[in-house]
């Protein structure tokens, strides 16, 4: 690493705010403590020269400002690109792509406790195998939690129960209400049976009832649910109680078990709180997903991040995805777009896509991104970059999209085709829906994807001869192009 | 408004791909799916995080790459400082740009030291230029004050195609680049 003094204010000792008269007086006070004695070479001399020359000039201080700006403060790391910085001159609405790449500064992440909550579903349809492999994983968790993290478990059907009553596990068996559940708790989750019908709503109600209790502030509540259905009837109150949660600042993850849940309600539940949903293709894969989890929370360094508007008006923000760390839709319609927390070390990327108003006339657009979040002490903090994008007609030679920015475009795209292919498929139009998955099968080969290409050919047959696609295909085709996403970054 | 050139759908202007068929509208985007490549070939991904090169002692010698994924060697660079009357060529697959470090034997093929590159705001290892599958890109390495191409700024630990002929800036350093030959 380099150890060059990058930051001009502090050669001279004087503030970011300092006026011009501060920046003066300071440099004449250094040289005049040189001049006095005091050691100085020749390095030291230029570098005060230059701090002078460069703040002493307002054109040449604004620049500078800008240049560190980000290096300013904050305790994440926000860069910015665009796919131009030009808006060509057009009497019709334009595209513009935003990438924002967010990084932790320190290198230390403090561990916080966990308050997690674990919603399991145990309709018939968990019954045998499933449920099998969920207890396991559940079993597992329980090994791998430390002492002063706090763990709940909430059973539902078409009603809920609480099976482990929430406790910090390193005290859960000195109290006397929680002793008889947790007296030995893989007997009570070995006595969870399967039977009835799937009412998310109630789970979740119990399991965040559970993890709201008091006194776990300096917890990261968290709330995982796990289902192998669609919920029934109650999917409204659901999704009023998902923003409930996020409005806590309790984040959700919901895993999707086989192939007969509702992906685009789990999607909807989880992005009040920028949480995630997975696709569990079978029941020996709970137990890898669940320790990714846990690790994931574990490490959790800046929490709430969301996304300000802080834009100007003439640009709408037409659709948001995570890339990294993990593939998520956003939700493009809130006030502010929730983005989830920092996990770990890894960087979060996210892909905005904005429609421009028809810009008929030259104009500058300072463009800023905001986000806010809760720092890893608690502080509310955000972190600001700005652009500038210029309505004019376009010239020669201007810097094309960066090549990570049109490889997450293209997988965006190929996610949205195998989305409006699923959705012909619901509304009738069969032959068009069977196209587009030939078409697929085709962009799938191009990205060196041979599963997901087999599998849209396999689904445009089904298409044509049963005029149906497999819920099995659907669901591997939509998460396997969003971890598409992911890979298209670096 | 604009179509795209496979099936015919429209598009907003500054679209990259057709979400209807999935071919690429943009110039750019044409000109990325054409070098990356045939089928599974992604060379952006597969080259793993950025890394600061090893340690190098040509300044203007022609290291001639044979590596036989490429199948097109690297051409030359012209190195031009317009604020220092300086011009040289440099050629190879890795191009480092930034400070020599003699203490830790590093010297970067384009070394920017004898041209006030520390006042200047150049880290030693600021960026790198690597030949990758015919056209080299350009990689700020994590720089303090940055790399602009073209006015722009660079994403840190990003690839970026470097045109043939480019203006960049290393920190507040002014460099051109231009393909030789």
């Amino acid at each position: 690493m380099d150890q060059e003094p990058a930051d001009l204010y502090s050669v001279l000792g004087v503030s970011r705010r300092a006026a011009p008269g501060e920046i003066d007086a300071a440099y004449e006070a250094c040289l005049r403590r040189i001049d006095a004695g005091e050691p100085a070479d020749e390095a030291v001399r230029e570098r005060i020269q230059y701090a002078h020359e460069v703040l002493s000039s307002q054109s040449r201080r604004a620049v500078y400002d800008s240049l560190v700006q980000e290096t300013a403060g904050s305790s994440l790391l926000l860069d910015l690109t665009f796919s131009g910085e030009t808006l060509p001159l057009l009497d019709t609405p334009q595209l513009v792509y935003a990438m924002l790449k967010l990084q932790p500064r320190d290198g230390e992440v403090k561990r916080r406790p966990l308050n997690l909550g674990l919603v399991v579903d145990r309709s018939t349809s968990m019954r045998g195998k499933r449920l099998e492999h969920v207890t396991a994983a559940v079993e597992l968790l329980l090994g791998k939690l430390s002492p002063d993290d706090a763990l709940s478990l909430v059973s539902f059907s078409d009603r809920a129960e609480v099976v482990l009553p929430a406790a910090t596990l390193g005290t859960a068996t000195q109290s006397v209400d929680l002793a008889a559940a947790w007296h030995d708790p893989r007997r009570t989750l070995h006595a969870i049976t399967a039977s009835g019908g799937t009412e998310i709503y109630h789970g979740l109600r119990a399991g965040l009832n559970q993890v709201t209790r008091s006194g776990m502030e300096e917890h990261t509540s968290h709330i995982i649910l796990l289902t192998d259905g669609h919920t029934y009837g109650d999917a409204d109150d659901c999704l009023q109680l998902a923003r409930e949660a996020a409005g806590r600042g309790i984040g959700l993850t919901a895993f999707g078990l086989g192939a007969d849940w509702n992906d685009g309600f789990l999607d909807a539940l989880v992005a009040p709180s920028g949480g995630q949903s997975h696709f569990i293709e079978g029941p020996e894969d709970v137990m890898p997903y669940l320790a990714e989890r846990l690790q994931g929370l574990g490490a959790i360094s800046a929490r709430n991040l969301a996304l300000k508007r802080a834009w100007p008006g003439q640009f709408t923000l037409r659709g948001g995805f995570k890339l990294t760390p993990l593939p998520q839709p956003l939700s493009a319609d809130a006030d502010s777009v929730p983005l989830g927390d920092m996990e770990g070390r890894s960087p979060m990327t996210i892909l905005l896509e904005f429609l421009v108003a028809p810009q008929t006339m030259a104009a500058r657009y300072r463009f800023p991104i905001e986000i806010s979040y809760i720092a890893p002490n608690g502080a509310r903090e955000s972190v600001e970059q700005g652009a500038e994008l210029i309505a004019k007609n376009p010239s020669s030679g201007e810097r094309p999209p960066p090549v990570p920015l049109i490889e997450a475009v293209r997988r965006l795209n190929l996610y949205r085709m195998q989305e409006k292919a699923w959705e012909e498929a619901q509304s009738g139009k069969l032959d068009t829906a069977a196209a587009r998955m030939r078409r697929l099968t085709t962009r799938y080969m191009e990205t060196g994807d041979l599963r997901l290409a087999q599998q849209a050919q396999l689904e445009a047959q089904q298409l044509a001869h049963l005029g149906t696609m497999s819920a099995e295909g659907r669901k591997l085709l939509k998460y396997g192009t969003r971890s598409l996403m992911g890979k298209a970054d670096i | 408004m604009i179509n795209c050139p496979e099936c015919g759908a429209e598009h907003f202007p500054g679209a990259l791909f057709c979400d209807m068929c999935g071919a690429a509208i943009h110039p750019a985007a044409q000109a990325h799916l054409a070098s990356a490549g045939g089928p599974g070939r992604f060379p952006f991904v597969t080259r793993g995080a950025p890394v600061a090169p090893a340690p190098a002692v040509f300044v203007t010698t022609g290291v001639t790459s044979d590596d036989p994924g490429s199948g097109v060697t690297s051409r030359a660079l012209r190195v031009r400082l317009p604020n220092h009357q300086t011009d040289f060529t440099v050629s190879g697959d890795l191009i480092a740009v930034g400070r020599a470090d003699p203490e830790a034997g590093y010297v970067p093929e384009i070394d920017l030291t004898a041209y006030g590159g520390q006042a200047r705001g150049v880290s030693r290892r600021h960026a790198i230029i690597e030949w990758i599958e015919g056209g080299y890109v350009i990689v700020d390495q994590h720089s303090s004050n940055g790399t602009w191409l073209n006015g722009a700024r660079l994403m840190a630990g990003q690839p970026y195609p470097l045109p043939p002929e480019a203006n960049l800036r290393f920190g507040g350093l002014l460099v051109q680049l231009a393909m030789a030959d």
